[in-house]
């Protein structure tokens, strides 16, 4: 697996680990949507269909497709959260430390104990970037928060 | 609204009755076939103008050769006659070059229709491709088992297929073809069909669009006019091909004008579905609240701009909530569902009138081409207009609403006249003035009020329909009537009032035997007639409201007049042709037998004023003193007293004077009164609007009665005193 399809797979994992609590629905279509997204990630948060003739005039949109962009921006917020121990693992190592990093509900995913967490602080910054991301991506803000309090969910914290 | 519980008399809460609105079929079904025959009706337009740049220069040699057999065969055009003999042979020297061209014109509506059904049977496939649809996969069964038995539910053997859109799709709607229809349903949605709150409603929306038949009429209407495009784009071809322009100015503006006009009729239509679609849904569900929620919950927010309002798709979502609430706010015909409806008919009149006219030159049937083209058109504008009034006059019964329809007419006759100014069939090369246009207000005004005031009469019986919800198909057939006759007449008359205004006819000849031309016109009152009077038979016994017109509720009565009775209104209007028929008897004895033939002429102009003016008297009065219904029964007391005049005068010139006994000329005389009567009534019914919001019902037939002898007695007395006089 190549580094780039790697982190798609992590970006995919922690989302749908945060959309089990945000959205545990569309969890049903997650791989193909994810996989529609990666393709072509503006395709995919674009409204399409609107207006139709002999339509209803909905307006309901997929929390999938933004929940993949928060999840890019959370990975990139956590790489920074932690720093130099990035540049330690290489990039190889990256993923795995990532990984360890995942939970559902209280137990880690990936191995046992959790050797790795995020501090608070860290948790809150990354949460307020889940939060500026999901608005930037004109989602409503209780949907938005939710959304960003999943994410942290989804990952180990100490403390 | 109170109920006596043991001693302590309870107010009930007051509620408003909710019409079952779908009983009746929605106008917008005409007004979808008018647009496709608008559109296809400019492939004529096109035909023509392809075939004057192609055989234009052969059939103008073929012109010029006619004429100069025409002026051999008949060299002396100074009378009348010769012209008419000099004319036939000039049309049927012509007429296979007519008939090439009626072809040229044929060929270019069916080749947008042709066109038309290929895109039409290309959609589906192009939509799944633009909208990159796909099945829905099996971990999605449940939503589709949903699907199949909401189907069922609303009576659809074949549900349609389930398809999902792009992650970003975020409507629902339904597309494909008779017997293979597709349900594109948001993802979103999909996912969520466990939860009925959500995904019902909106199924149950778009499956009522199928059983509605929305699909093939919005998308066939869609296709034509994609059809309709490069059509229109021919004669540029072809100017360009020769190198000739002069006609394109004209032609393009008008054309793109049409275009940008059926668009908007389109949408329009579409926005009038909905409603029908969100009532039908609610209707099936049992309750019309949780599509209510859906909509307030997850519907595109509307628009800031009015024109987007305007070219949207749907109604805004306050709109919808607010018909899904009360259904009874829904509008039979608007202001701009007449204008479309006037407009579309205003198109396809001349269009079809003038290929029909080059195609029959010369044969037996070419006499009837403006009854022809009234029997195509005008049931599609019954359909658009009439049939609409109707349901506006049933929704009334229930809510006790008088909805003025002064906007339907205005819509009409401005739409009308928007069409006819338009001049799409001659592209402005035509005579500047011509009668068309008083004949056209008159006309159609009468038409929307006919029909109009005759849906408000049988709304009135609406308990003892015959036939129940199914009786639309008489009423759909008397508006189909109505209109005709009003579309030919709106044909005719014009031709009439020129070549009398030009001198080929004279007045004499007008009203004596030019109202012969007329006189077909005689049936459609005695049509109108048998259903107002069948009518007023059935509303006589007051039962309640029938359950196919309410949506739920309690028993509730409805609001609709009983009186007058049938037998003392067409009392009054037999009395009032018997006063006619003895006025006649008066003068003669007053003034003795006819001198010479001037005078015999002038005797028989005054019986025709007699009759048809005390039939127009008590027709006048009916329509002032019995609001809305008045139109329909109008023609109760103006009918008898029409004939009964016509009747009895000859009856009475024959038996009481000594005069022959010609039963066709009894007939040509009756007849007569009852077409001056009847175009006289149709100028006056615009009366009704001003009656029309009046608060009373009910109108003893004894004082219809009383007021139809008394106002008969004084015309006939002023007619007859008038004519003595004037001696």
């Amino acid at each position: 697996m190549g580094a780039v399809e790697d982190d798609k797979a992590l970006i995919a994992e922690l989302t749908e680990l945060a959309l089990s609590t945000a959205a545990p629905d569309e969890l049903v279509v997650f791989e193909e949507t994810a996989e529609e997204y990666f393709a072509d990630p503006q395709a995919a948060l674009t409204a399409a269909g609107k207006d139709s003739a002999v339509g209803f005039g909905l307006e309901l949109a997929m929390i999938t497709p933004v929940a993949l962009a928060v999840g890019s921006a959370v990975v990139q917020a956590i790489l920074t959260a932690l720093g130099d121990r990035v540049y330690q693992m290489g990039r190889q190592g990256v993923g795995n430390l990532m990984r360890r990093l995942l939970r559902r509900g209280s137990q880690p995913i990936h191995g046992q104990g959790s050797e790795i967490s995020l501090s608070p602080d860290q948790a809150r910054f990354v949460r307020q970037v889940a939060l500026d991301r999901a608005r930037s991506l004109g989602m409503p803000e209780g949907q938005a928060i939710m959304l960003a309090d999943s994410f942290v969910g989804a990952i180990v914290v100490n403390g | 609204m109170t109920a006596v519980t043991g001693m302590t008399a309870v107010t009930s809460p007051s509620f408003r009755l909710r019409p079952n609105v779908l009983a009746h079929p929605s106008p917008t079904t005409g007004r979808f076939l008018l647009l496709i025959a608008a559109l296809l009706s400019i492939g004529l337009l096109v035909g023509n103008l392809i075939h004057n740049v192609v055989l234009g220069a052969s059939w103008a040699d073929s012109a010029r050769a006619c004429l100069a057999r025409a002026n051999e065969a008949v060299p002396d055009q100074a009378l009348v006659l010769n012209r008419i003999a000099h004319n036939d042979v000039m049309m049927a020297c012509l007429a296979p070059a007519d008939r090439t061209r009626a072809w040229f014109n044929i060929a270019g509506a069916l080749l947008i229709a042709v066109l038309g059904l290929a895109v039409l049977l290309a959609t589906p496939v192009y939509i799944r491709r633009r909208e990159k649809l796909r099945v829905a996969g099996e971990r999605l069964e449940g939503a589709r088992e949903r699907i199949r038995e909401l189907a069922a539910e609303v009576g659809i053997a074949k549900p349609p297929k389930l398809l999902l859109g792009r992650a970003g799709q975020r409507d629902a709607f339904v597309f494909g073809l008779p017997g293979r229809y597709y349900l594109v349903l948001p993802t979103a949605l999909v996912v969520r069909w466990k939860s009925p709150a959500y995904f019902d409603p909106v199924v149950r929306h778009e499956l009522a669009h199928l059983k509605r038949h929305d699909v093939p009429l919005a998308w066939l209407a869609s296709a034509v006019w994609v059809a309709a495009v490069p059509v229109i784009l021919l004669p540029l071809v072809t100017s360009l091909i020769r190198w000739e322009f002069s006609i394109l100015p004209p032609y393009l503006w008008r054309v793109a004008l049409f275009m940008v006009v059926i668009w908007l009729i389109r949408r329009q239509a579409l926005r009038s579905r909905e409603y029908d679609a969100d009532l039908h849904a609610a209707r099936q569900s049992g309750d019309w609240r949780p599509l209510t929620a859906v909509l307030q919950m997850a519907t595109v927010a509307p628009a800031k701009a009015s024109w987007r309002r305007f070219i949207s798709n749907h109604p805004t979502v306050a709109q919808r909530v607010a018909v899904l609430t009360d259904p009874g706010r829904v509008r039979g015909v608007s202001v701009v569902d007449g204008l479309a409806g006037g407009f579309l008919t205003a198109v396809l009149l001349p269009t079809i009138s003038g290929t029909l006219g080059i195609l029959l030159t010369k044969t037996p049937v070419y006499g009837y081409i403006p009854q022809i083209v009234a029997l195509i058109v005008g049931p599609i504008a019954g359909l658009a207009i009439g049939v609409g009034l109707w349901r506006q006059a049933m929704i009334d019964s229930v809510t006790g609403q008088r909805v003025w329809p002064g906007a339907a007419v205005l819509g009409f006759v401005a739409g009308l006249l928007l069409g006819h100014w338009s001049k799409l069939d001659d592209l402005g090369l035509g005579s500047e003035w011509s009668f068309s246009v008083p004949v056209m207000i008159i006309m159609g005004a009468a038409a929307v009020l006919l029909s109009a005031g005759t849906g408000r009469l049988w709304a009135d019986a609406v308990s003892r329909l015959p036939g129940g919800p199914k009786s639309w198909w008489l009423g759909f057939a008397l508006n189909a009537l109505i209109f005709a006759a009003a579309l030919w007449l709106l044909q005719w008359l014009p031709v009439l009032f020129t070549a009398t205004s030009s001198g080929g006819l004279s007045i004499d000849t007008l009203l004596i035997g030019g109202v012969g031309l007329v006189t077909n016109v005689v049936y459609v009152p005695l049509a109108g007639l048998v259903v107002a009077a069948s009518t007023m038979m059935r509303r006589q016994r007051l039962l309640p409201l029938p359950k196919w017109m309410l949506e739920g509720g309690p028993m509730a009565w409805p609001l609709s007049a009983r009186e007058p009775r049938l037998g003392l209104v067409l009392l009054g209007g037999v009395g009032a042709g018997a006063i006619a028929a003895l006025g006649t008897v008066a003068y003669r004895l007053a003034v003795g037998t006819p001198v010479d033939d001037a005078d015999r002429i002038g005797r028989y102009m005054l019986w025709l004023l007699l009759g048809s003016g005390v039939a127009i008297g008590v027709s006048f009065v009916t329509l002032v003193v019995v609001p809305r219904s008045g139109a329909a029964i109008g023609l109760v007391t103006g009918l008898p007293a029409a004939v009964v005049a016509g009747f009895g005068t000859t009856a009475l010139n024959t038996f009481a004077f000594g005069n022959i006994l010609d039963l066709g000329f009894w007939w040509q005389t009756t007849s007569s009164m009852v077409a001056f009567w009847f175009l006289g009534y149709l100028v006056l019914l615009p009366v009704t609007l001003v009656v029309w919001p009046a608060s009373w019902r009910d109108v003893p037939g004894w004082l219809l009665a009383a007021l139809s002898v008394i106002v008969s007695g004084v015309v006939a007395l002023s007619v007859v005193g008038l004519a003595i006089g004037l001696r």
